[in-house]
């Protein structure tokens, strides 16, 4: 049994732990530039908008006296996606590229409004203070608009090229293995397909092919995230069929598709 | 089956290798595109392609149409400027089947046609021939029926009115027995097609593409392993378009089989398409409409509605069923839910069905008549809501 002050320890060092575990992943929602301090009050997505909506609290103690503030914008969030009932912006690349607000009083809130859904996440913000020529600029960070989430992938991750076993009669034939895809999405609800190209012998019925092949996909939730997902094949031709499967190489070229919902 | 036969087959499959291939991945960033964008204009846009495998890759990149079907599952197989006819029953050898389509002439009054058609059970592709530019010039009636062993579709212009809508008829003549049929049409430029008689097949087209306004500055890529590359995309809108407009740039993988390439084989492929749309801002209608609420089962409850974008907008809507007793108590308030969100996207002009159903440990409902209240929110000034009621026995 361990003794009691170990045991007081041990757990005063997990407490320390899981409260600097906390501070590195906390969000940035309150940023202090100066005696400005600004706070992202509201991130939320509208669906029957699909616009997805940041609220920041701007306030100072002395008078702003236009005073700029500057919320950087990454790559991937094209101008056209600047809803128009964002709050009075201009476009700016300097200190970054982003968008440029004007303070004109000690506490001013404003929306910026984005087509689309976006994740928050940790981004660059600027305060320009003082005259033309003459001009300060205070760099800090705070919650906003984050690139990484618009992306969608698709990869084969195993099982791109398939033999079948030779086939002697009528009955189930299974691939010699299977194929694995890896779907990786921004957000959920994406869509995978897939569609057949035969290439066949002269003579061949491409429909007695497509009859018999039959594809099999594991169950997936088209979730945010990766997800992998299996696809077994078998052949399944009955004494009819081969009348319509005459000598020669077949290929069943599959294209798997995926994208947004 | 006789003993030759299958050694003959034997004989067919038995020689099998390994084909070996690399991994293959492909990214888009962004996942999706909507812009807004006025009519009469062109902007450039960069789109970033990415191969996540570890080999080098050769990527294709095309632009096509699609659609969303009543499920809600997306259909890539629309032709680009064009449009599909499918017929699930079987045509028996002397059947005429005639059907009707319209197009809108472009500005200098004629446009390019070709047209394919495959029988399913069994297979045949064919080409459609007849009239292969329509205009009013090319007006004629179709050809009288010979019977024939062979199979036809022909086109034929049967008349074109003083705002330029041709009449198209597409005449099936055919030879021998089949089962199940696919029609193609496709334009050499983005046109309306409206369906006036698709005897009795389904008709499909996406007459709000913007595929033909897209120009890519990359037909094909090759890309290192991890490399990524900008593709530029043109969208050049016409100067009267309202609403939205949409299309898929696929990115697909292509690769070589490195084995000797006999026996049967499975090769796969890669494609992550990106959807487009482009919207002409402050022309976006908003509207839609329940059309049937309907009990499918009431132990266990199911009930079906029908929701109906009647607007020109991409709508995302949130749906709600309501289940009311006889005292006026709700007994079920379950939220419409689906790959974990709880909204559905429908594109303009298209119907969404959506079921919601009892859990299968939820208790039955007493015996009883209720009222279905499935509602819908999306995005206009209320929300609508279809009414129907039902007894349980």
């Amino acid at each position: 049994m361990l003794p009691n002050r170990l045991v007081q320890l041990m757990t005063w060092g997990l407490l320390l732990v899981s409260l600097l575990l906390f501070v590195g992943s906390v969000d940035v929602t309150a940023a202090q530039l100066g005696d400005v301090t600004i706070t992202l009050e509201t991130h939320r997505y509208r669906p029957n908008k699909d616009l997805t909506k940041f609220v920041y609290r701007v306030t100072s103690s002395a008078s702003p006296n236009d005073q700029a503030w500057i919320l950087k914008l990454g790559d991937c969030i094209l101008p056209e996606f600047v809803n128009e009932a964002t709050s009075p912006f201009t476009w700016t690349e300097e200190p970054f590229r982003g968008i440029r607000f004007v303070r004109t009083q000690k506490k001013q809130r404003f929306i910026v409004w984005l087509s689309g859904q976006w994740d928050r996440g940790v981004v660059s913000m600027a305060l320009i203070t003082g005259t033309a020529g003459n001009e300060e600029i205070l760099i800090g960070e705070i919650d906003g608009p984050y690139c990484v989430g618009s992306s969608i992938a698709l990869e084969i991750t195993a099982g791109a090229g398939i033999s079948f076993p030779p086939i002697s009669g009528p009955g189930l034939f299974l691939a010699d293995q299977e194929t694995t895809l890896r779907v990786t999405s921004s957000s959920s609800g994406w869509a995978l397909s897939h569609f057949l190209d035969l290439t066949i012998p002269t003579g061949a019925w491409a429909e007695t092919v497509e009859r018999i092949f039959v594809l099999t996909l594991s169950p997936f939730a088209a979730l945010e995230g990766t997800a992998d997902i299996q696809v077994a094949y078998t052949l399944n031709p009955n004494e009819e069929d081969f009348g319509g499967l005459p000598q020669g190489d077949y290929v069943i070229g599959i294209t798997f598709v995926v994208s947004t919902d | 089956m006789t003993i030759r036969r299958v050694r003959a087959l034997f004989l067919i499959l038995a020689v099998v290798t390994s084909v070996n291939l690399c991994v293959l991945g492909v990214r888009w960033s962004p996942a999706e595109l909507d812009l807004a964008q006025d009519p009469g204009t062109e902007e450039t846009y960069q789109l970033l392609l990415t191969n996540d495998s570890d080999e080098r890759v050769t990527l294709t990149i095309y632009v096509g149409d699609w659609q969303r079907d009543e499920n809600g599952i997306n259909d890539f197989g629309v032709p680009m400027n064009g449009a599909r006819w499918e017929f699930t029953q079987a045509f028996s050898s002397g059947d005429l089947v005639e059907l009707r389509y319209t197009v809108q002439l472009p500005d200098e009054g004629s446009v390019d046609v070709q047209g394919t058609f495959r029988s399913w059970s069994p297979q045949m592709i064919e080409s459609i021939v007849g009239a292969e530019q329509i205009s009013s010039s090319a007006i004629e009636q179709p050809d009288p029926y010979v019977s024939s062993l062979w199979t036809t579709i022909t086109r034929s212009v049967e008349s074109v009115d003083a705002d330029g809508i041709a009449s198209i008829v597409l005449t099936l003549r055919v030879g021998l027995d089949f089962e199940g049929l696919t029609i193609e049409e496709t334009y050499a430029q983005g046109i309306q097609i409206i369906s006036l008689d698709a005897a009795g097949g389904s008709f499909d087209t996406v007459n709000r593409s913007n595929a033909d306004w897209i120009t890519l500055s990359h037909p094909q890529v090759t890309l290192d392993p991890e490399e990524s590359r900008e593709i530029a995309m043109t969208v050049a809108t016409p100067s009267d378009f309202s609403g939205s407009a949409w299309s898929i740039i696929y990115a697909e993988s292509r690769v070589v089989a490195t084995g000797d390439g006999s026996g049967t084989q499975i090769l796969t492929l890669a494609s992550v398409g990106m959807k487009v749309f482009v919207t002409a801002p402050g022309t976006e209608v908003m509207a839609g409409e329940v059309t049937y609420v309907r009990e499918q089962t009431t132990t266990p409850l199911a009930v079906s509605a029908a929701f109906s974008n009647t607007g020109n907008v991409q709508l995302v809507v949130n749906s709600r069923l309501q289940i009311i007793d006889q005292t006026g108590e709700i007994v079920r308030d379950v939220r419409f839910s689906e790959y974990g969100r709880d909204y559905f996207r429908i594109l303009p002009g298209s119907q969404r069905t959506i079921t919601i159903a009892d859990e299968a440990d939820m208790p039955p409902l007493p015996i009883g008549i209720y009222q279905a209240i499935f509602s819908f929110d999306f995005g206009g000034d209320s929300d609508i809501a279809g009414v129907r009621a039902f007894r349980v026995k």
